[in-house]
Parts: C-alpha cells; sequence; structure tokens
C-alpha cells in the first residue's frame, strides 16, 4: 500500500472525514501535507478497492470512512511496519 | 481553478470534481499545489481506461510535433559536414525518415481500417458527439491553410508563426477528434498491433535522430540551437514516454 493510503486509513481509523480535515488530520499526526491531488488520487483508488466508502456529501464535502475490508488492510500494513520497525530497531541497536 | 481540475478526465472529475476544488477553494492557490493538482491529473489520464492504440496516437502527435521540429532544425546539414564524414549522420538521418515513413504509414493504416466503423457510428447518432470537436479541427485547419497561403504570396513573419501554431494545433485538434470516435468504436486487435509498430518505430527515429544529433554537432556545436533542441527532445521525450504507457497497458492483455 502507498504512503498516502495508509495515511488515510489511518486518519479514518478514528471516524469519517472530508478532505479538507483528513489534510489536517494527517498533518497533525504524520507532519507530512499531502497535495490535494494526491489525497485525492489516493482516496479515489481506496473507493475503487472498496477500503473506504463514501458518506452522504455536505454541500460540496463528502466525508469519507473506512470499511472493514480497510480496517484488515490497515492492520495487515500496521503489522508489517511494525516488524519492519523491530528489525530495524534491533539491527540498529545491535551494530552501535 | 476550475480549469486546473480540467486535467483531470471527465469520468473522474464526474465523480471527484466538486469535492477536489471545495479542498482547493479552502487555501491559498500556490504554484507547489497547483503543480500537485496537474501532475495528480496526469496520473489519472495515464491511469485511466485509454486502451493503447489512443494512447499512441496521442503519442504520435506529440512526436511528429517534435519530428517538425527536428526536420526543420535539421535543414542544409551537409553545408556543416565535411563530404569524407557524412555516412553517418546520413545513414542517421536517412534511418530516421524511413522510421518515420513506417510510422505514419501505420497511423494512416488504422484510421482506414477504423473508418467504415466511424461512417457507421456516425450514421447511428455518433455525429451528435463528435460535431463539436471535428468543427473545431475544421476551423483549425482552415487558419493553418490561410496563414500557409499568406507566407507564400509574401513571406510575412508573423503569417509564418500563425501557420506553425495553427498547424500543430491543427494536428492536436484532429488527434483529439480521433480519438474521441476512437473510443465509441469496438476494438480492433490489429490496432493494437499498428500501435506497438508505431511505438516501435518512434524508439526508431529517436535513437537515429540522437546519432544524427552526435555527429553533426561533432562537426558544428552549435549547429541545433539550445531552444530547437529543447523544442525537439521535449516533444520527442512526452511522445515516448505516452507511447511507453500505451505498450505497457498493450503488455497487460487487451484492455479494449
Amino acid at each position: 500500500m502507498t504512503n498516502p493510503s495508509l495515511l488515510i486509513l489511518t486518519s479514518l481509523s478514528s471516524g469519517p472525514k472530508h478532505g479538507h480535515a483528513l489534510l489536517l488530520d494527517i498533518e497533525s499526526f504524520a507532519g507530512v501535507r499531502l497535495g490535494p491531488g494526491t489525497l485525492y488520487g489516493a482516496i479515489s483508488r481506496l473507493d475503487e478497492q472498496g477500503l473506504i466508502e463514501p458518506l452522504d456529501a455536505d454541500a460540496r464535502r463528502r466525508p469519507y470512512r473506512i470499511t472493514a475490508a480497510g480496517a484488515t488492510t490497515l492492520a495487515e500494513s500496521l503489522e508489517d511496519l511494525r516488524r519492519i520497525v523491530l528489525t530495524g530497531t534491533t539491527r540498529l541497536a545491535a551494530a552501535t | 481553478m476550475k480549469l486546473l481540475l480540467r486535467v483531470y478526465p471527465r469520468r473522474w472529475r464526474t465523480r471527484y470534481g466538486d469535492e477536489l476544488l471545495s479542498l482547493l477553494e479552502a487555501e491559498p492557490l500556490t504554484w507547489r499545489v497547483a503543480a500537485n493538482v496537474l501532475r495528480c491529473g496526469l496520473g489519472e489520464r495515464l491511469r485511466g481506461s485509454d486502451s493503447a492504440p489512443v494512447r499512441v496516437l496521442w503519442a504520435w502527435s506529440l512526436f511528429v510535433t517534435g519530428g517538425m521540429a527536428f526536420q526543420k532544425a535539421s535543414e542544409h546539414w551537409q553545408v556543416v559536414v565535411p563530404g569524407a564524414d557524412r555516412a553517418l549522420p546520413t545513414a542517421a538521418f536517412d534511418t530516421a525518415q524511413v522510421a518515420a515513413a513506417i510510422g505514419s504509414v501505420a497511423v494512416l493504416a488504422a484510421v482506414a481500417l477504423a473508418f467504415p466503423a466511424f461512417v457507421r457510428d456516425l450514421r447511428s447518432g455518433g455525429w451528435t458527439a463528435l460535431r463539436r470537436p471535428i468543427v473545431i479541427a475544421s476551423a483549425v485547419t482552415a487558419v493553418a491553410a490561410g496563414a500557409l497561403v499568406a507566407v507564400a504570396l509574401d513571406h510575412d513573419v508573423a503569417a509564418a508563426w500563425i501557420f506553425v501554431t495553427s498547424a500543430v494545433g491543427s494536428l492536436f485538434a484532429w488527434t483529439r477528434a480521433a480519438t474521441l470516435a476512437a473510443r465509441r468504436l469496438p476494438p480492433v486487435r490489429v490496432h493494437r498491433q499498428l500501435a506497438l509498430t508505431v511505438t516501435a518505430t518512434m524508439v526508431v527515429v529517436t535513437l537515429a535522430a540522437t546519432a544524427w544529433f552526435a555527429s553533426v554537432t561533432a562537426h558544428a556545436p552549435s549547429f541545433v540551437g539550445a531552444e530547437q533542441l529543447a523544442v525537439i527532445a521535449m516533444f520527442m521525450a512526452a511522445g515516448l514516454a505516452l507511447a511507453a504507457t500505451g505498450a505497457r497497458v498493450e503488455g497487460r492483455g487487451p484492455a479494449a
């Protein structure tokens, strides 16, 4: 999974959000400011894959929520990352 | 900002355009944001459902624009290369021309093969959808023809610029009309094979043009100006890159 997709799923795991709220939330927890095109490119792919789903639009702002498949995918991705972080941390500690 | 969104495919805009526009309006539009939207919009177009032949047709038009600039830049190159050293640039130049001719024949063959289905589509209501792009392309072509006549009559510089601009505009306008028409037609296997042939000729032309450029500039480093070279390289590289995405689509199997 690409990083923007992982960041979006992580953000939506705390509840539905529209595009601007996603940008602000991702910036707050990851320190990354996604470009609007990058954000909506990732949203459209996650939507196509059924990992997120749109809710009723509030004016032109449409909130999205994570689906069950999205939650499973996020859990698997985070587990992969956890293994990488653990391995990296262990090897780095042994090398220093 | 709405203009910026035009870079996205229509289907994508219909689904996500309003939301993205709302997001863009929420904050100042910086060049970085604009560049991000442009890049992602083009990415969506490349990711879209266009078949290999449609992509390669666009690629060919870009490439032909670069090719026309190459043709102009290479005029009278024999003057700067001594007779004893002309074998390599001559071979390279001839190879580029032959490959370009083969590519052109392949494009024309694809158009000819699609023509009966195109006529059937026009008769069964397709004209309504295609009228506007065809009228625009015809109008731009008429402007190019008028400018060409003006150039022929009194070698006017302004008319020459209008001719060059409208000729390129005409090429792209007809390409747009052709691709819109192609999207309405049933896929034909031979079109995909012709698209691969056109892509291969573009690769050959690029290699031959590069060899010609290297051998000529070895004798006359400034024979091709920096601006000319930039135009040639930009259009040829863009055409090749787009054709490569078409070949990649083809490699994944029959998309259309």
